[in-house]
C-alpha cells in the first residue's frame, strides 16, 4: 500500500515538474504518445500552415530538405523516405533528430594536420580527397586532401539541430508541421514535376558565336553584312564626341596605340599594328588632337571621399554591376574573375562629372545598350563613381589642343576609316576597296593571325574559327530561339538569368547576388529563369520590365536593368511567340459572384493563406514580401498560373512556394470544388487587381503617436466627438481631446497618448483613438448660460464659434473660441505633484466687454459627484476635481447625470480665471 | 468579436460598391515622354510620412512648403537644385487633411477637413504658433468630406470646394457647395451641385476651376469652372440654399437619366463641364491642377492647366476658352509613370514641375505609399499637339513644332469621333451616342505651326476625340501623343 502511493506520489511529481511553464515545447511533446501526436495531427493539423512552416523563417526546413539533385545530401527528401518510415518515426525525428540518424546523412567530424576541425556531411571522397557540405552554408563545400587528415569520425549528433522545434509557437504548429510532413511523404517525390537544375553553359552554340562575334566586332560596319546578320543590332561604337570632351585625352591616346594592353578583352581593335611602337603613339596621339578640337575638353581626375566610396564599393557589389564586371577589392582593384566584361582603369580614364554622366544615361554615349541603364540617382551614380575612381591621379598637366597636330589626326582619322564604326564625328564615306561581308575571304586579313595593315581584334583561335564558319556556312535564317539566344548573349542577359540550357548565375557571381530578405531562399536574390517567359508573362508587362524597369521583387538587391527599347525591343514579340504551354482546361464559370468570394476567402488566412507570404496592395506579410497578389493577373497569362499552382517547383525549382495542389489533388478538400475550381476561384478573385478586396489577415500597420518632451495633437475624429476633434498629449502622461465643434474638454486619459491608425490608414474612416481608457464627458458647451443652456444635440451651439489656438515653448495650445461676444481662452496643463503623482489643470480665461451674470463652467460630469469639501469633488470614484480659483461649484441633475457647474459672473472688460485640476484617483 | 464585425461590415461595404473594373492601360509613351521630361526622384527621410496634399513655393524661392494628408507642413531647402538632397523641417503638425495651402502677407493660409486657417509663427523659430481660424462655416460629419481650397484669388478669397457626404448625400450644411473665403473670415456661397472634387484653381485665363471626379451626375471626371450662382451638376446639395437666400431658391432638378445637353435647357443653373476626361484613357480621378506660368521654362505649354490624377499617376494638359459665353477646352496626355497617386502639383521657380501624394485609401497604379517627384523639361521639344480650339467651322489645331506639310494638310488624316456620357444619378457612365465626324480639310499655315480643320458633322455637347497617329513633325517625328479630347458645348457663332 505504502508503495502504491509513494509511486502515486513520484509520478504526480513527474507530472508536476513535467506541466512546470519552464518546460520547452520540445520537452511537452517529448511525454506525449507518438501516436497520439500522429493521430491528433492526422485530425486538426493544418496542412496549410503547416507547408508555409516548413518554407520559412528560422525553421525553415525546406533549406535541407527540399527536392534537389542526389550529389547534394543535406537532408534526406522527404518525398522519398521508403515504406519503412512510419509516421510516429517522423515525430521522433522531428523532437529528438540524433535518435536515428538516416543512412548517408551522419555527420562527420575531420580534424587535420594544421589542428583545423571541419563538421559536415561526406558529399563525394575519392582516394585523394574527401567533400564535406556544411549543412549550416548548403551552398559552401569543403575540400579536404586525405594527406592532411588527422582523424575522421561520425559525429553523434545529426546535423538537424535538436532545438528546432523551439522556433514553433505552440503545440498546435507541430501538429500543422507534422501533417504537411506525413503529407509529403505519402505522396512521396514529385521529382517528375521538379526541373532538376541542368548544367547550363554561357556559350551559344558554334554556328550562334560566330554570328555573336560579327555583331559584337561589329564587322558589318566595314563588310556590307548578309541579310541574316543583321537580325539583332551590331554593337556600335561609343560616341566619340562625348568621349572628347569627357575623357583624359591622355588615356584615349593611349587606347588608340594599344587598345588590347590598356583594355584587355576589348572590342576595340588595334588599327595601326603595322606600324612602330612610337609611331603608333604618335598618330595615337595626333588623331586625340582632332578629336579634342572639335569640343572643350572637361577632364579632370577625380577627388572622392571616403564615405562616399564606402557606398559605393556596397552598390557596385550589390546592384548587379557585378554581374557582368568583375568584383573589386575596397580599393577598387579587380578580382579575377572569368567572363567578366573589361573596364580598363577608369581612374585613368573618367572623370568624376564624366563617369557620373555616363552611367546615369549610358545609352547617350553607347547607343547600342550593352551597358545597360540601371536606374540610378544621382546619389548612387555619386557614389559608385567614387568607388570606382578612387585611385586617381592627383593633377594632371593641361590637355592643349594642337591645331597642326589635329590636322594631320583628321587625316589619320580618315585613312584608318574610324567613321565606319563611330559615326557620329565625321560623315561615314563609302570604302568600295573592302569586301562584303560574303566575299571576304577567311583565310586573310582580320582573320588571320598574320600582321598587315588591317584592324586588329586580338582574336583567339576559335574565333577566328567560329566567324570564318558563320561566314563561309552561312544560316540562311536564324530560328526564333537562336535570334532569342543571340540577344541574350549580347546584351548579356545570361549572366543573371537562364534560359533553357543557355546561362543562369554562375558559382562564382553566385555570392554577389544578394537579397533583403532571407526567408525566400535564392528565389529572393536569383533572378528568375527566362525558360517559358512568353507563356508565363503578359506582352505589357514584359515590356513593362525591359523597357520601363517595372520591378516586383523588392526583396531582390541586383537591378532589372534597362537596356533601350530600340535595342531589346524585339524581344518582347519572340518570347511572345516562341513560348508556348500547353492548354488547359478551365473550371466552367457557373457563378463568378460565388467564385471570387471563394478566391477571396482563399487567398486569407482561413484559406489557404496566400497572404501570409505574399505581398497585398503593397503591404508587406510579415514573413516575407512575396510577390504582390494585386499584380498578378496583369503580370501573368492564365494558363501559366493554372500550371504554376499545381506544381510551383515544376517551373521554379527554388520556390518557397508550396503546392496546395500537389498532383492535382487539393489539400484543402474541406474548401468547395476540385483542383480546378478552386484555381478558378483563385483566379476570379486576383482578377479585380489593385481593387481586389483585402484578405483576411493583411498585416496591418501599427500607428502610435508618441508624446516625449513636447506636447503633440492631432486635429481628427475622436470617439464621442464629432469630427473636429484635436487630441492633446502632454509631456508627463496625460491627454485630451477637445471638441472644437461643442467647445468642450470631451475626454481625458492617463498614459500613452494615442492611436491614429483608423484616420491614417485607408481612407480615413476612422478615429484616432486614445491609447488607454478614458474618461468621457458629456455633449454640450462647458461655457454657456447657467440657467438657460444650449439644448444639447449632435449639431453645433448657435452662439459658440471656435477661433483657433495658439502655442506656447512647450507647444501646449491655448484653445480660443467665442460665446456670443465673451472671449474664451481655455489652457491646459500637465503638472506633476512631489509625490510624482499627475495632474491635468484647466486655467478659463473669460473677457466679456459688458457686465454679465447668470454663466457657468461645466467643470465635469458623470454618474455620481461627490462633494469632499473645501472645494474638491469626488466623479464616479475615478477623478479627483479641485477648484484653485475659488469659485463656487454646483452639483446638477441635468438629463440622467450629474454635471459640476461652476457658477460665474463677469465684470465688464475685466479678465476673470477660473482654475480647476483633476487628479486621478 | 467587435473586429470580426468591423470586418464583415466592411466586406458588406465592399460587397456595396459597384462592380470594379480594370484600373485601365499604360499609354506606353513614357520611355517617349522621357526624352523630353525627365522624372527626378526627390528622396524622402524614411522617418516621415510625407503624403502630399498641396504645395507652396515660399517667397525666397529657396524653400518648398509640403502639407500632407497627416496634417503636417513641412519647410523643405534643397529641393529644386538639379539633384534634389532635401532637409525637412517641421513647421506645424496635428492638422487634418491639408487640401489647400498658401503663404502671404507672413502667414500659411491652409484648407483642412475643418476649416480654412491662417497660420503664423509670430516669435520666427521657424515653428507655427498661432492658428486662427478663418472659416468653419460648412459642416463636416463624414470622413469622406473632403475639403479642397484653392490659393487666394486677387481679392485674397479663398475658394474652397466642399465634397458630399458620400457619393449620394449631402447630411450637412454646405456639401457640395464652394464657398469663398474673404481674408476677413466672411463665408460666402458660389455654387452648389459639386460632388467630389480633388482640385481647385484659377485656369489659364484666372477663372477659378475645380477638378470633379467621376460618380453620380458625373459620367467621367472634368474640369469646370465654379460660376457663382452656378449648378455643377449632382442636385443632392439643393438642401443649403436655404442657408443661403443670396443664392436665391434652388434649380430645377434635373431629369434622369438623359444628357447634359438636354437638361442644361431645362435647368438654367447647370453650368456644361468645360473639359472632360475620358474616363481611363485621360485619367480615372483627376485631382491638383496649377497653370505653367514659368514663361516657357517648362518647355512649349506656357499658360496651360497641368493636372495630376490619383489613380493613375500621370499628369495631363489641358486648354480653356470661353465660347458664347460658355467654357470649354480640351485634354491632352502629357506624362506617366508617377510612382503614387498624385493629389498635388507645383510649378518651381526654376521652371519644373513637382508632383506628390499618396497611395493610399483608393485604388492606385504607382507603387509606393507615397512619393515626391519632379518633371524637369530637358530642353527638347517634343513633337505634340499644342492646343485644338473650336472655330466657326471646325477646329484650329496648333502644333509644337513644325509639321509635315504634306501630311498635314491630307483631311483624312485626322481621326475624329464623339461621344458624351448619359447624364444620371446612377455612377458614372459608358460613353454613349457615337458619331464619326469628318474632316474635309485641313489647311497648314505658312510656318507650319498650325492646321485649320474645317469639320462637317460636329456634335454640340460631345466629346471630340482627335486620332492623329499619322501626322509628322517636318523633320518626320511622329506626335509623341497622338491623341485629344475636345469637350464642344458650344459652336462659335460668326
Amino acid at each position: 500500500m505504502q508503495i502504491i502511493i509513494s509511486i502515486s506520489f513520484l509520478l504526480l511529481l513527474v507530472f508536476f515538474s513535467q506541466t512546470t511553464s519552464a518546460q520547452t515545447l520540445n520537452e511537452k511533446l517529448l511525454i506525449e504518445n507518438p501516436e497520439a501526436l500522429v493521430a491528433a495531427a492526422r485530425e486538426g493539423g493544418d496542412i496549410v500552415r503547416g507547408a508555409i512552416l516548413f518554407h520559412q523563417g528560422n525553421i525553415n526546413c525546406a533549406k535541407c530538405h527540399r527536392a534537389q539533385s542526389d550529389s547534394v545530401r543535406i537532408g534526406p527528401n522527404l518525398g522519398k523516405l521508403g515504406a519503412d518510415i512510419t509516421d510516429t518515426y517522423l515525430v521522433e525525428a522531428i523532437l529528438e533528430p540524433s535518435k536515428t540518424i538516416k543512412k548517408d546523412y551522419e555527420s562527420v567530424i575531420i580534424s587535420t594536420l594544421d589542428g583545423e576541425i571541419f563538421t559536415g556531411i561526406i558529399q563525394a571522397e575519392n582516394e585523394a580527397q574527401i567533400i564535406l557540405r556544411d549543412p549550416a552554408e548548403a551552398d559552401r563545400v569543403v575540400k579536404i586532401n586525405r594527406k592532411d587528415l588527422d582523424e575522421m569520425r561520425i559525429a553523434k549528433k545529426s546535423s538537424m539541430p535538436d532545438d528546432l522545434i523551439k522556433e514553433l509557437k505552440d503545440r498546435q504548429q507541430f501538429l500543422d508541421l507534422l501533417r504537411y510532413v506525413i503529407d509529403l511523404k505519402e505522396r512521396g517525390s514529385n521529382d517528375e514535376l521538379v526541373a532538376t537544375a541542368t548544367e547550363t553553359t554561357h556559350e551559344l552554340s558554334s554556328e550562334l558565336t560566330g554570328i555573336n562575334l560579327i555583331n559584337e566586332l561589329n564587322c558589318a560596319a566595314c563588310h556590307r553584312p548578309q541579310a541574316a546578320l543583321s537580325l539583332t543590332n551590331p554593337k556600335q561604337a561609343p560616341d566619340l564626341n562625348w568621349s572628347a570632351r569627357h575623357l583624359n585625352p591622355e588615356f584615349l591616346a593611349e587606347f588608340i596605340a594599344n587598345p588590347h594592353a590598356l583594355k584587355p578583352g576589348t572590342t576595340m581593335p588595334n588599327l595601326f599594328q603595322s606600324k612602330d611602337k612610337s609611331r603608333r603613339l604618335d598618330d595615337a596621339i595626333a588623331i586625340t588632337h582632332f578629336l579634342t578640337s572639335r569640343t572643350n575638353n572637361e577632364f579632370t581626375p577625380a577627388k572622392t571621399n571616403t564615405e562616399s566610396i564606402k557606398r559605393g564599393d556596397e552598390l557596385f557589389h550589390s546592384l548587379g554591376c557585378v554581374a557582368c564586371h568583375a568584383p573589386r577589392d575596397p580599393t577598387a582593384q579587380e578580382r579575377q574573375l572569368d567572363q567578366s566584361i573589361p573596364l580598363g582603369e577608369l581612374a585613368l580614364k573618367y572623370s568624376l562629372a564624366g563617369l557620373v554622366e555616363f552611367l546615369e544615361n549610358p545609352h547617350a554615349v553607347r547607343p547600342s545598350g550593352r551597358m545597360p541603364n540601371m536606374s540610378l540617382t544621382n546619389r548612387e551614380t555619386l557614389d559608385i563613381a567614387a568607388f570606382l575612381l578612387q585611385n586617381a591621379p592627383q593633377s594632371m598637366t593641361h590637355w592643349k589642343t594642337n591645331p597642326s597636330l589635329a590636322k594631320n589626326g583628321k587625316q589619320l582619322f580618315m585613312d584608318a576609316n574610324c567613321s565606319a564604326c563611330h559615326q557620329t564625328v565625321l560623315p561615314v564615306s563609302e570604302s568600295p576597296q573592302i569586301p562584303t561581308l560574303a566575299d571576304v575571304n577567311v583565310n586573310k586579313g582580320c582573320l588571320s593571325s598574320a600582321t598587315g595593315d588591317w584592324p586588329n581584334y586580338e582574336l583567339s583561335d576559335s574565333d577566328r574559327l567560329a566567324i570564318a564558319s558563320s561566314i563561309t556556312n552561312p544560316l540562311k535564317e536564324l530560328s526564333q530561339e537562336q535570334q532569342i539566344a543571340v540577344s541574350l548573349k549580347s546584351f548579356n542577359c545570361i549572366a543573371c538569368h537562364d534560359r533553357g540550357e543557355l546561362g543562369g548565375v554562375t558559382k562564382a557571381r553566385n555570392p554577389h547576388f544578394k537579397t533583403t530578405n532571407l526567408n525566400l531562399g535564392d528565389q529572393g536574390r536569383i533572378p528568375p529563369t527566362l525558360s517559358g517567359v512568353g507563356a508565363k508573362l503578359n506582352r505589357n508587362w514584359i515590356r513593362d520590365v525591359l523597357v520601363n524597369a517595372r520591378a516586383i521583387r523588392p526583396y531582390m538587391k541586383t537591378r532589372m536593368p534597362q537596356y533601350g527599347e530600340s535595342n531589346i525591343g524585339h524581344l518582347i514579340d519572340l518570347f511572345q511567340s516562341e513560348d508556348k504551354l500547353p492548354s488547359v482546361e478551365f473550371a466552367k464559370i457557373d457563378n463568378q459572384k460565388e467564385m471570387r468570394e471563394l478566391g477571396h476567402r482563399m487567398a486569407g488566412n482561413q484559406g489557404l493563406n496566400c497572404v501570409a507570404c505574399h505581398t497585398y496592395q503593397y503591404k508587406q506579410s510579415d514573413t516575407m514580401p512575396a510577390v504582390d497578389l494585386t499584380e498578378m493577373t496583369d503580370r501573368l497569362k492564365k494558363e501559366w498560373f493554372f500550371q504554376y499552382m499545381l506544381a510551383p517547383q515544376s517551373f521554379s525549382p527554388n520556390t518557397v512556394m508550396p503546392s496546395f495542389w500537389p498532383g492535382g489533388n487539393a489539400i484543402r478538400a474541406d474548401i468547395k470544388g476540385d483542383s480546378q475550381y478552386q484555381i478558378e476561384s483563385l483566379w476570379q478573385y486576383l482578377i479585380d487587381g489593385r481593387q481586389a478586396r483585402m484578405p483576411r489577415g493583411v498585416v496591418r500597420e501599427r500607428l502610435e503617436i508618441v508624446v516625449t518632451d513636447e506636447t503633440k495633437m492631432l486635429r481628427r475624429s475622436y470617439p464621442g466627438i464629432g469630427k473636429r476633434g484635436i487630441g492633446v498629449g502632454y509631456p508627463g502622461g496625460v491627454n485630451l481631446a477637445f471638441d472644437a465643434e461643442q467647445m468642450r474638454l470631451a475626454m481625458i486619459w492617463k498614459g500613452k497618448f494615442l492611436d491614429p491608425g483608423g484616420v491614417w490608414t485607408g481612407q480615413g474612416h476612422g478615429t484616432a483613438r486614445p491609447m488607454e481608457r478614458a474618461i468621457n464627458f458629456s455633449k454640450g458647451p462647458d461655457f454657456d448660460s447657467h440657467s438657460l443652456p444650449w439644448k444639447v444635440d449632435d449639431t453645433r451651439p448657435p452662439n459658440h464659434q471656435f477661433l483657433g489656438y495658439k502655442l506656447d515653448e512647450t507647444q501646449s495650445p491655448t484653445f480660443l473660441y467665442r460665446f456670443g461676444n465673451i472671449k474664451v481662452e481655455d489652457f491646459f496643463e500637465s503638472i506633476t505633484t512631489r509625490d510624482e503623482s499627475i495632474i491635468l489643470r484647466r486655467d478659463t480665461l473669460l473677457t466679456s466687454p459688458s457686465d454679465k451674470d447668470d454663466l457657468s463652467l461645466k467643470a465635469a460630469t458623470g454618474k455620481q459627484i461627490k462633494d469632499l469639501g473645501l472645494g474638491k469633488y469626488l466623479i464616479d470614484n475615478q477623478i479627483v476635481v479641485t477648484i484653485l480659483s475659488g469659485h463656487q461649484a454646483e452639483i446638477i441633475e441635468m438629463d440622467g447625470e450629474k454635471q459640476l457647474k461652476i457658477k460665474l459672473n463677469l465684470i465688464g472688460g475685466r479678465p476673470q480665471n477660473t482654475v480647476f485640476e483633476f487628479e486621478w484617483k | 468579436m467587435f473586429t470580426t464585425l468591423i470586418e464583415s461590415l466592411i466586406t458588406l461595404l465592399f460587397i456595396c460598391l459597384p462592380q470594379q473594373e480594370p484600373l485601365g492601360e499604360y499609354w506606353g509613351t513614357a520611355e517617349e515622354e522621357a526624352k523630353y521630361y525627365k522624372m527626378v526622384e526627390v528622396p524622402l527621410p524614411p522617418e516621415l510620412a510625407v503624403e502630399a496634399g498641396s504645395f507652396e513655393v515660399m517667397p525666397d524661392k529657396k524653400q518648398l512648403a509640403i502639407a500632407t494628408r497627416r496634417g503636417d507642413i513641412f519647410l523643405v531647402d534643397g529641393i529644386f537644385q538639379k539633384h534634389p538632397e532635401p532637409v525637412f523641417k517641421k513647421y506645424a503638425s496635428g492638422l487634418d487633411e491639408i487640401f489647400g495651402m498658401a503663404y502671404r502677407k507672413g502667414a500659411f493660409h491652409i484648407t483642412q477637413q475643418t476649416e480654412v486657417t491662417r497660420i503664423t509663427d509670430t516669435n520666427n523659430d521657424g515653428r507655427a504658433d498661432q492658428f486662427d481660424t478663418l472659416s468653419d462655416r460648412w459642416g463636416f460629419r463624414h470622413y469622406h468630406e473632403f475639403s479642397f481650397g484653392s490659393k487666394p484669388d486677387p481679392e485674397g478669397n479663398i475658394w474652397v470646394a466642399l465634397c458630399l457626404s458620400e457619393s449620394y448625400h449631402s447630411k450637412a450644411p454646405f456639401r457640395g457647395w464652394c464657398l469663398k473665403i474673404t481674408p476677413d473670415g466672411r463665408s460666402i456661397p458660389v455654387c452648389s451641385g459639386i460632388r467630389s472634387p480633388c482640385g481647385i484653381g484659377p485656369n489659364e485665363h484666372g477663372v477659378m476651376f475645380y477638378a470633379e471626379s467621376q460618380g453620380p451626375w458625373n459620367g467621367s471626371c472634368s474640369l469646370k469652372v465654379l460660376q457663382p450662382g452656378g449648378f455643377m451638376g449632382h442636385p443632392v446639395s439643393f438642401n443649403s440654399y436655404e442657408l443661403a437666400t443670396e443664392m436665391g431658391p434652388p434649380p430645377t432638378v434635373p431629369n434622369t437619366p438623359s444628357r447634359l445637353e438636354v437638361e442644361r435647357k431645362r435647368v438654367k443653373e447647370l453650368v456644361p463641364y468645360a473639359v472632360v476626361f475620358p474616363y481611363k484613357r485621360m485619367g480615372r480621378s483627376i485631382s491638383g491642377f496649377m497653370v505653367d506660368r514659368t514663361g516657357g521654362k517648362f518647355g512649349p505649354f506656357e499658360n496651360q492647366i497641368f493636372i495630376g490624377d490619383f489613380s493613375l499617376g500621370v499628369v495631363m494638359r489641358a486648354t480653356t476658352e470661353k465660347i458664347n459665353g460658355v467654357w470649354q477646352g480640351a485634354c491632352y496626355p502629357f506624362r506617366e509613370g508617377f510612382d503614387t497617386g498624385l493629389l498635388a502639383v507645383q510649378f518651381t521657380p526654376n521652371g519644373n514641375l513637382i508632383a506628390g501624394g499618396t497611395n493610399r485609401g483608393w485604388p492606385v497604379r504607382g507603387p509606393k505609399a507615397y512619393a515626391v517627384q519632379r518633371l524637369d523639361w530637358t530642353g527638347i521639344t517634343p513633337f505634340e499637339i499644342k492646343t485644338i480650339s473650336a472655330t466657326v467651322d471646325g477646329f484650329k489645331m496648333t502644333f509644337t513644332k513644325p509639321v509635315d506639310p504634306k501630311i498635314a494638310s491630307v483631311a483624312t488624316n485626322y481621326q475624329l469621333a464623339t461621344f458624351t456620357h448619359i447624364y444620371r444619378q446612377g455612377y458614372g457612365s459608358p460613353e454613349v451616342d457615337q458619331t464619326t465626324p469628318v474632316a474635309t480639310q485641313a489647311v497648314v499655315s505658312e510656318d507650319l505651326m498650325t492646321v485649320n480643320l474645317k469639320v462637317d458633322d460636329r456634335v454640340q455637347g460631345h466629346v471630340h476625340d482627335f486620332r492623329l497617329p499619322a501626322i509628322r513633325s517636318n523633320e518626320g517625328e511622329p506626335l509623341v501623343h497622338a491623341d485629344a479630347y475636345y469637350t464642344l458645348n458650344e459652336i462659335p457663332r460668326n
